[in-house]
Parts: structure tokens; C-alpha cells; sequence
């Protein structure tokens, strides 16, 4: 009753019980939440272009399932326990933090910090997921992250999509940096942190290269099928979209071989970066790139060679 | 006195402790060597169920004359004199039939000797052992009941049952909390209440159609009513019964638009055939194989295999990473490709023509 209010209620809405709700008694795990990106996780994905792409029967079983985590709270506090202790396990974050797109889970159980905890099980040894993404049980898992979502290159924004200052930025990091400093020295701390930055940007760069190549393609007029030819993007319209917020549906091979490249390598290159996995930053992000990016242009070649001729 | 308490003791240790003395006085032939040869089978079995059972070396292999030839392999049928019902009802499902299945498969008898052992055998034995689960000489009941127990086989490109467990929410909450009040294991789903008949409660096939063990197509209420058994049996013990039905009717709704996908993808390959540039007699699909074939049935088999077996599969293991990003996207990603191939196929072709 506290929580279902009644049969019917409850039953109209599938039994769920919205964040709100548990706002009454825990007030401030619910301000928190409302500050971090977790809290716009529903309404972003339904504005993203990938999601609009898949037939709407489906949706369910794929993006919605995670991103219901703004209208949840038992996503990581699972019913009907809502335990305190099993959601700071790394294996509650790795429900929804994992796989192709985002392998968060991988790359920090390749990590000297995500080792360490396996072996020890003690977070005074090595930390966990919210060790650093919410310390002092802070419920905004955005918290000292100074780097925007997914395929925002170096725009680092705020929930309304706002960009954000560099001022703030560096506060963000200064607040990050006050978690590291607990078991590094600053010094080695802001050096590892700069490091990842600049693997960051090499990526981005290297991203920029395949970007070029597919452009240049396009102007020829050598894309399959055409742009014109193919449904416009649901929110981009009739034009060549590459990175966010790119369709892996119904597109060329070379813009496909983009995608990959984008989605899942240029992730795993930075984002390692930032979690220190060097398997993950490298060999499965920039090794992976790279290739990419030879597929890229030697797609790009063998299209001028056999669909570029001028007619006869 | 003293004698005659010191025989009572005799007695008493004779009578209490079987296994230390009798299993050795009969079975003093294998221990004499397999002791020490064998260090690790004979510490497993000493700590065993068994060796507490009075069951011994002598009970399964019977003899070191008939153990040899057969390399020590003891057949279910030998476990069954003790494990009848288990053994019945493991031959109600597929793991009974593991082995002959992949005999008859082109993809086995198309495959070097040497590797058919090293590959498709390792764990197609299933049939012929119950120690692929139950591992020698514990035999533990306990082991095989943890997710970790299938994984050997169900794991990886072909099956990647472990990881879409894993990573939904039952896999994810059974590994933090390790408690089967919370959250289910393998054996909660599939052998439920400790039936051996893995198949209770699943509809499908390996390539997904609705059959029985014999392959013999289900009609719609046999396919309704093993449906049933799962969800009566088992997601009821947590799941409100109208969230279970939707689950399983949304998982049925991504089975069949990945078998679009994959039906769009088969045109573009059987044009091609019809058109004269692929050479007649192109398999796709069940009975394909991934070697000697063309470059556009390559991908195809990809997408068949692989990409629709972890959209399907994924939704029916309620796992949202696997069905999207490892099943539906690749789908997708994958058609392109073979259109693609198909396109630039078509223009070698003109070119050949007319150079």
C-alpha cells in the first residue's frame, strides 16, 4: 500500500512505482538522481534517431529496457529487496553498462582498478563503479564527470542539451580529482587524467580521417543507395549523417563501416582511456579504428575504380 | 575387559565407517596404483557423495578390462541403475539427442577429423555422459546447478546463452547476491523443481523452429501449452502473470522482424543466383556451411548464425544488450553489406560482358 497505493492504480501502470514515490521518504537520493544524466536517460533516448529507426513493436526489448532507469528506481535497487548493498556491486551497473556500444563493465574489469576488487572484494583495496561515479553515496552518477554524452566529441553539455563552460568543466574535474587523490598523489592523478584527454582528442582526430574519406565519396555521388533514394533520417532529414545521431539501418556499406567505427571503437578508445583499461583503449579502440579506417578508404577506392568511370 | 571392549570398538568402527575400510579391501586393485597415478580423481571421489554411498571405482567401470578400451567413459545408462528417474528425464530433452544431431550435420562431416574432437565433440557429448555436467569424481549435484556449470558449452559465437544470462537483469542480481530467492540460475528456468529434461517449457530449436525432439513441427496449442509449463511453472514464482505473457509475446514480436531481416537478405542472395552470378544451389541457412562458399553467402551466414540467434535468443534471456546491439544492429549492418556486395557484384559481371 505504501508503495502500489492500491490494486488498481497499480495495476494500470504495471505495478511501477516512479521515482517520485520513493522520493517521500528518501528526499535527498531523489534530488541527487534529478542532477544526473541518469534522469534523462527516457526522454533522450526517445528523441535519438537510432531509437526511431527500430520497428516500434521492439523497442521494448532493446533501448527501452535500460533507459527506463529515469522512471525507476529499482533498475539498480531491484524489487523487491531494494537493497543498499547489491547495487554498489559492479554488477548492478553492468545490467545496462556493457556490451558493443558502452562496455564500461569490460573495461573496468580490465582495469588495474576492477582487477584488484575481483581479487579482493574489499573496496578499501580498489574501487568500484560508484566509488568514483558516486562518492559519498551521491545519487547524481554524473558527478565529476567533465566529458559530454555519447557522440559529442568535445562538447561537454548540461541536461538541457546546454554546452557548459570551461569554468565548470574544470570544477568537474577538480571534483573527480578529489576522489583519485584519496589513494594517488595529485600529481600522478592529473597526469593520468591529461593523458586520457589527449588519447581522447587522437581519436576524435582519427574519426575526423574516416569522416573525410565518406564526404568526399558522397560529392561523387557514389553512396549506395543514394540519399535521396533512402527514407529521410527521422530527426536529420535527407542528408549524410555521420556519428551521432547516425542510423545503422538502410545506409551504404562505407557509411556502416563509419558507424562501427564511431559507435563502438572511438568509445572504447576514449572511454578506456578515462577507466584505464589499456586492452580496451587499444587493442579493442584504436587497433580496431585503424582498421576501420583502411576498410574506409579501401571501400572508398573500389568504389571510384568501379562506379566512378564517366560514361561512355 | 580390555579385549573385550577393544573388539566392541572394532566392531563399531567396522560397522560406521564402511568406506574406509571395505571400498579399499575391494577395490585394493585400482587404489594400489590410482592412488597416486591418479592423485586428483581419487582425492575427488574420496570426498565425495559417492565414496560416502559406498559407490565405487568398481560400481561404474566395473572392470580395468572393460574401463580401457572405452577410456574410463561411463554411459548414463550405467548411472541410471542408481539415478532412474534422471535418466528418463533427460532423454525427454535435446541434450539426449546432442550427439547424433551434430553426426548428421554437414558442418561436422565437412570438417577435418583431428578437429571435429577438438570443436563439435567436446561438448555434443553430452549425450553420452553425465559427467559433462556432474563433473568426475565429485559428481557434485551443487556444481552443476551454478550458471558457471552450462557456460562450458553455452558460451561464445555460436551460443552465447552464458553472456545473454549475464548480462540481464536474472544473471546480474544472481551474481551480486548469489541468492536463488532473488533471482533465477540456469537450473531455475530450465530444470525446474530438478527435472533433467532440459527442453521443459521451450518451444524452439537451435535455428529457431518450433519442433519437437523428433523434429516434428508443433501445432499451436502444443506450442501454447509447453509455453505454459514455463510460464506457470516458473516466472509466476516472481513475475506477475500479465508483465510474463507481454515479455514473452514482445520476445515472439523480435523473433519474427529478425526473420524479416533475414528474409530481405536471402532475396538479395537468391536474385543473384536466379541472375546467373552466383552458380546454382546456393544453401542458406540450417544446413549451411562456413567454408568454400562465396564471400555475400559468408555474410550471410553471419547473420544467420550469429547476429539472428543473439536477437532472438537475446530477447527470450530478457537480455536488452544482446538482442539489440550484438543481434539487431549487426542484422542491419549486415544487410547492408550484402546489398552492397551484391551491387558491386552485378557490376563485375557487366564489365566481364562487355570489357
Amino acid at each position: 500500500m505504501t508503495c502500489h497505493t492500491d490494486h488498481q492504480a497499480a495495476s494500470q501502470q504495471k505495478s511501477m512505482v516512479f521515482p517520485e514515490k520513493c522520493g517521500e521518504c528518501h528526499p535527498k537520493p531523489l534530488e541527487d538522481f534529478k542532477k544526473s544524466r541518469h534522469s534523462v536517460s527516457w526522454d533522450r533516448m526517445r528523441t535519438q534517431g537510432e531509437f526511431l529507426g527500430i520497428p516500434q513493436e521492439i523497442r521494448t526489448a532493446f533501448c527501452e529496457r535500460c533507459h527506463t532507469i529515469q522512471k525507476r528506481c529499482n533498475s539498480c535497487h531491484t524489487s523487491h529487496r531494494f537493497s543498499l548493498k547489491e547495487p554498489r556491486d559492479p554488477e548492478a551497473c553492468g545490467s545496462c553498462h556493457l556490451g558493443p556500444d558502452h562496455p564500461h563493465k569490460e573495461m573496468y574489469e580490465t582495469s588495474l582498478h576492477g582487477i584488484i576488487y575481483k581479487l579482493t572484494k574489499n573496496p578499501e583495496r580498489a574501487p568500484r563503479c560508484v566509488t568514483c561515479h558516486m562518492p559519498g553515496g551521491t545519487h547524481n552518477s554524473s558527478f565529476g564527470i567533465a566529458r559530454g554524452p555519447v557522440g559529442t566529441g568535445s562538447i561537454v553539455v548540461d541536461l538541457k542539451e546546454e554546452p557548459i563552460p570551461p569554468e565548470e568543466i574544470q570544477k568537474r574535474r577538480q571534483e573527480m580529482l578529489g576522489v583519485c587523490t584519496q589513494c594517488h598523489s595529485l600529481r600522478f592523478a592529473q597526469e593520468q587524467m591529461e593523458n586520457a584527454d589527449q588519447v581522447k582528442e587522437e581519436g576524435f582526430n582519427l574519426l575526423e580521417k574516416g569522416k573525410k574519406e565518406i564526404q568526399g565519396i558522397e560529392e561523387k555521388g557514389l553512396v549506395y543507395p543514394p540519399i535521396t533514394e533512402r527514407p529521410p533520417h527521422p530527426t536529420e532529414g535527407k542528408k549524410l549523417v555521420l556519428a551521432d545521431p547516425q542510423l545503422y539501418v538502410g545506409t551504404s556499406h562505407i557509411e556502416r563501416l563509419f558507424f562501427t567505427m564511431f559507435k563502438f571503437h572511438n568509445i572504447r578508445v576514449w572511454k578506456s582511456g578515462y577507466h584505464f583499461s589499456p586492452a580496451y583503449t587499444h587493442g579493442h579502440g584504436w587497433e580496431e579504428m585503424q582498421l576501420d579506417l583502411i576498410d574506409i578508404q579501401a571501400e572508398g577506392n573500389r568504389l571510384k575504380e568501379l562506379f566512378g568511370k564517366p560514361k561512355k | 575387559m580390555f579385549k573385550k571392549w577393544s573388539l566392541l570398538f572394532v566392531l563399531f568402527f567396522l560397522l560406521n565407517f564402511p568406506v574406509a575400510l571395505w571400498p579399499e579391501e575391494k577395490i585394493g586393485d585400482c587404489l594400489a596404483c590410482h592412488q597416486k597415478d591418479t592423485r586428483g580423481i581419487f582425492q575427488s571421489w574420496v570426498n565425495s557423495k559417492h565414496a560416502k554411498a559406498g559407490v565405487d571405482c568398481i560400481t561404474c567401470h566395473k572392470s580395468h578390462e572393460e574401463a580401457r578400451p572405452k577410456k574410463s567413459t561411463v554411459e548414463p545408462k550405467i548411472c541410471a541403475q542408481c539415478h532412474a528417474e534422471k535418466f528418463e528425464q533427460f532423454h525427454m530433452g535435446r541434450h539426449s539427442i546432442a550427439w547424433d544431431r551434430m553426426k548428421e550435420h554437414r558442418q561436422y562431416q565437412t570438417t577435418p577429423d583431428p578437429l571435429k574432437k577438438a570443436f563439435c565433440e567436446r561438448c555434443h557429448n553430452i549425450q553420452t555422459k553425465c559427467n559433462s555436467c556432474h563433473t568426475s569424481h565429485s559428481f557434485h549435484a551443487e556444481e552443476a546447478r551454478e550458471p558457471e556449470s552450462c557456460k562450458k558449452c553455452h558460451t561464445g559465437l555460436a551460443g552465447p546463452h552464458d553472456e545473454m544470462y549475464a548480462s540481464s537483469s536474472h544473471g546480474t542480481i544472481y551474481e551480486a547476491e548469489k541468492n536463488l530467492m532473488r533471482a533465477p540460475t540456469c537450473a531455475s528456468c530450465h530444470m525446474h523443481k530438478g527435472t533433467h529434461n532440459i527442453s521443459l517449457g521451450i518451444i524452439y530449436d537451435s535455428w529457431g523452429n518450433a519442433v519437437d525432439k523428433q523434429g516434428r513441427p508443433l501445432s499451436k496449442e502444443e506450442q501454447e501449452r509447453i509455453r505454459k509449463e514455463m510460464a506457470e511453472g516458473v516466472c509466476y514464482q516472481c513475475h506477475i502473470k500479465s508483465l510474463t505473457w507481454e515479455r514473452f509475446e514482445l520476445a515472439d514480436q523480435v523473433k519474427q522482424e529478425a526473420r524479416k531481416v533475414l528474409a530481405e537478405a536471402e532475396k538479395v542472395i537468391r536474385d543473384l543466383e536466379a541472375e546467373g552470378i552466383l552458380p546454382k544451389g546456393v544453401t542458406l541457412g540450417q544446413s549451411q556451411l562456413y567454408q568454400g562458399t562465396s564471400r555475400i553467402e559468408g555474410l550471410y551466414y553471419r547473420m544467420f548464425q550469429f547476429h539472428n540467434v543473439y536477437t532472438w535468443k537475446g530477447a527470450y534471456h530478457f537480455s536488452a544488450d544482446f538482442a539489440h546491439w550484438y543481434g539487431w544492429a549487426h542484422l542491419q549492418m549486415s544487410l547492408i553489406e550484402i546489398k552492397e556486395e551484391a551491387r558491386k557484384l552485378r557490376e563485375l559481371s557487366k564489365i566481364k560482358k562487355n570489357p
